[in-house]
């Protein structure tokens, strides 16, 4: 339990970081940490195919556009010129710090919270479950599912994608004609 | 099975982060990467609970999660070309900036 701690106690100082670094790609950086320990963390919980994409697409395409944005607008030299917005005064970073203190304090005094999972779950997804083994199992588990259960939804994602890739392409040629 | 208090106490900070990004920022990509903070709280919050029973992998929310990163990775990308676009027209990320964009 103590790793996963330190895993999830990353990932927030990281995702904290993103948030309140003044220069842009320094942002950048904490974001590709906070994607990179979800990723770990994603595999200690028994889920490697979506640490697999966590690491492949957040941590590795995402970031990828995000510094090649950065990197064509200059990005980290405008960040200085913003003045800080009214909204981010001392009375609202203290509100938002006792609430993240109230929620850190409620969990530590114990929510004892039991999700009864099973009892909200279809008799199908129960007797699609597998039991924890190795991570092979659980792999080809959740390949199976995903052709047999969800195919209709892989096909329908494939033409969002292809939408959106569509969409990309064009409004970045429009862009390089203009110029 | 890690407790679930922990994976809802590191979400809400997480939603909190990004929440804070949103709200607070007028730069359009640090707009971009609050919003990938929220669909992160929001993907481990749904891997943690599906995790809840002692021994056993429930391969339905693993599958809906890896969904979720493909098209959020789209979101995503087609929201940085979009930036890229004002961009060029506005010679800023500034939201503040970006008036004219408004009815």
């Amino acid at each position: 339990m103590i790793p996963m701690f330190f895993v999830l106690g990353l990932v927030l100082v990281s995702a904290a970081l993103a948030v309140t670094s003044k220069n842009i790609i320094y942002s950048v950086v904490a974001l590709l940490s906070t994607n990179v320990t979800l990723g770990m963390a994603y595999y200690m919980m028994g889920a490697p195919m979506v640490s697999l994409f966590q690491l492949a697409i957040f941590a590795g395409a995402v970031v990828v556009f995000f510094v090649i944005t950065v990197m064509l607008t200059s990005g980290g030299d405008m960040e200085y010129d913003i003045d800080p917005s009214p909204l981010m005064n001392k009375k609202t970073q203290l509100a938002i710090s006792a609430i993240a203190v109230q929620i850190m304090i409620s969990a530590s005094l114990g929510l004892n919270l039991d999700f009864p999972y099973r009892e909200y779950a279809s008799s199908a997804i129960e007797s699609l479950s597998i039991s924890f083994g190795s991570y092979d199992d659980i792999t080809t588990a959740v390949s199976q599912f995903l052709w047999q259960v969800r195919g209709m939804d892989l096909i329908i994602q494939s033409f969002v994608i292809l939408t959106a890739v569509v969409c990309t392409i064009a409004m970045l040629k429009m862009r390089r004609e203009d110029e | 099975m890690y407790p679930l208090e922990m994976f809802i106490v590191t979400t809400a900070m997480l939603f909190l982060f990004g929440l804070v990004a949103l709200i607070m920022k007028r730069d359009l990509v640090r707009l971009l990467i609050g919003i990938e903070i929220l669909f992160n709280a929001a993907n481990l919050l749904f891997v943690a609970l599906s995790t809840q029973t002692p021994g056993m992998i429930d391969p339905f929310p693993q599958s809906i999660v890896m969904m979720a990163l493909v098209l959020d990775g789209t979101v995503i990308a087609v929201g940085l070309a979009l930036a890229l676009n004002v961009f060029k027209h506005y010679k800023t990320f500034d939201i503040k900036k970006l008036r004219k964009l408004k009815w």
